[in-house]
């Protein structure tokens, strides 16, 4: 728990920082980079832990496996289908009316 | 298992934001030979400081470039030898590209044309290792369009600008996008479509004055009043001159302000209105006089040091636009070199001018007083 909390920490302060940069204004770049930073965290974070060791989880091994970068784009790519879903026209308040 | 016993290797933050500002104007006031065995006393490996530093030499870039490239120059030296860990993730590569960038701007403004191309270049090796590096390419692609401005390679200019304007709003950067369009204009003027080259200022004010981009919407406005003076539309010229004047002085932009306040001096004394000619051409004396009083070096709005005179301070003479005491034609200063000496109050020239109004006017009194004012702006240039 200690350990998110400092990753967490890293990302934030990353983050406050990128957004300062300039062409980082737009809300869509900010949202990228936070993924694709969060998962370069994530496997920093556990490549340090390990050290060199075999992984034995096969859940971090295969997410290990993976690029960073392919990873932020597939998690972004979720919340945007999740957005859509949200903002779809309700059919019941159709009827209301 | 203990492993929880080993701290991870966090980078704890030891500056806040405002703390790094002040680091940063606290780094810029010390000797750059102090710097190095000073270090660690003045965080200048703390990523709050250098991107408040980044940010403070890029809003000095037309005031001061021969500090600003100095200042750049060092801080890229100290971040990249030795290979310091500095900031987190791509941060490094950031300040690196970042700084190389506002090092290549700087020579770019000096006229120093073959460092400002190699500055741009290290940068880019760079810029391709960073988060966003999309926009900070195209960033650099933006310079090396200015400096194909600079060079008269305006076929270049025409064909590349429009599509970078294009990229630029596709990268959601609106004003960067505007400042390519600075270029189409600027080309159009110096290959003598003056007629294009005022839609396309039309065109770009009215879309800075939507950003509300204070800088563009003057600069603009400038340029507008010297094209429609050169083609002889006064009315339009002197509009326009209204409009640019009072944000060119929010601006604190005496360079361009000097050189409006003379061409409006110009256009006022064409139309027969001698007493606001003598106004307008005291005002852009008095601008004058200010800006040779300033230092040119950090925080110096003026910045004579660095734009006066026609040496790059190596002894070697500068491009053709310095030669004529103007800044070049790019949209960070993109105001278009006039081919006359007409639109800046070089001396010989401010006291021929205030002669022939004073004379014109029948005021020997005021003629005496403005050949008197103009020998000290002389033996301050």
């Amino acid at each position: 728990m200690e350990h998110a909390r400092a990753v967490e920490e890293d990302i934030g302060l990353w983050f406050s920082r990128f957004a300062l940069r300039p062409g980082s204004g737009r809300a869509g770049v900010l949202r990228t980079q936070l993924f694709s930073a969060t998962c370069e965290a994530g496997r920093r974070y556990w490549q340090w832990r390990l050290g060199g060791a075999p992984v034995v989880d096969h859940q971090i091994r295969r997410v290990l496996a993976r690029e960073p970068e392919e990873m932020a784009k597939e998690l972004e790519e979720k919340l945007r289908q999740r957005e859509k879903w949200e903002k779809r026209p309700k059919p019941g308040k159709e009827n209301d009316s | 298992m203990t492993g929880e016993l080993v701290q991870f290797p966090s980078r704890p933050r030891r500056l806040s934001h405002e703390e790094g500002r002040a680091a940063a104007a606290c780094v810029l006031a010390t000797p750059i030979s102090e710097r190095e065995e000073r270090a660690s006393e003045l965080y200048l490996d703390e990523p709050e400081l250098l991107i408040s530093l980044c940010e403070l030499l890029t809003k000095q870039l037309e005031t001061s470039p021969a500090t600003v490239c100095e200042e750049a120059g060092f801080f890229y030296r100290f971040v990249s030898i030795p290979k310091r860990p500095i900031g987190l993730f791509d941060e490094r590569e950031y300040f690196l590209g970042e700084l190389a960038l506002i090092a290549g701007t700087a020579c770019r403004v000096l006229f120093r044309r073959e460092e400002a191309r190699r500055w741009f270049d290290v940068a880019e090796t760079h810029v391709v290792l960073v988060a966003n590096g999309t926009a900070h390419v195209a960033r650099l692609a933006y310079q090396k369009l200015a400096l194909a401005a600079e060079e008269r390679r305006f076929e270049e200019v025409l064909k590349l600008a429009p599509v970078w304007s294009e990229n630029f709003l596709q990268l959601g950067m609106p004003e960067d996008a505007l400042k390519c369009r600075f270029l189409v204009g600027i080309a159009l003027w110096e290959m003598g479509q003056l007629r294009e080259s005022v839609e396309a200022f039309r065109g770009i004010c009215g879309d800075a004055e939507k950003l509300q981009n204070v800088r563009l919407i003057a600069q603009a406005a400038n340029n507008l009043a010297q094209l429609y003076a050169i083609l002889g539309e006064a009315d339009e010229a002197l509009t326009c001159s209204r409009k640019a004047l009072p944000l060119l002085k929010h601006l604190s932009s005496r360079v361009h302000l000097v050189k409006l306040q003379w061409g409006l001096g110009d256009l006022l004394r064409g139309q027969g209105n001698v007493a606001g000619a003598v106004e307008a051409y005291r005002a852009a004396l008095k601008e004058a006089r200010g800006r040779s009083g300033s230092s040119g070096g950090v925080g110096d709005p003026g910045g004579v040091a660095d734009h006066r005179g026609g040496e790059d301070g190596s002894g070697r003479l500068r491009g053709p636009f310095t030669a004529a005491g103007v800044t070049p034609p790019s949209p960070d200063r993109p105001e278009r070199p006039p081919k006359s000496s007409r639109l800046f109050p070089r001396p010989e020239v401010a006291r021929a001018a205030l002669n022939v109004v004073h004379v014109s006017a029948g005021c020997t009194e005021k003629r005496e007083n403005a050949v008197s004012q103009n020998s000290q702006v002389s033996s301050r240039c």
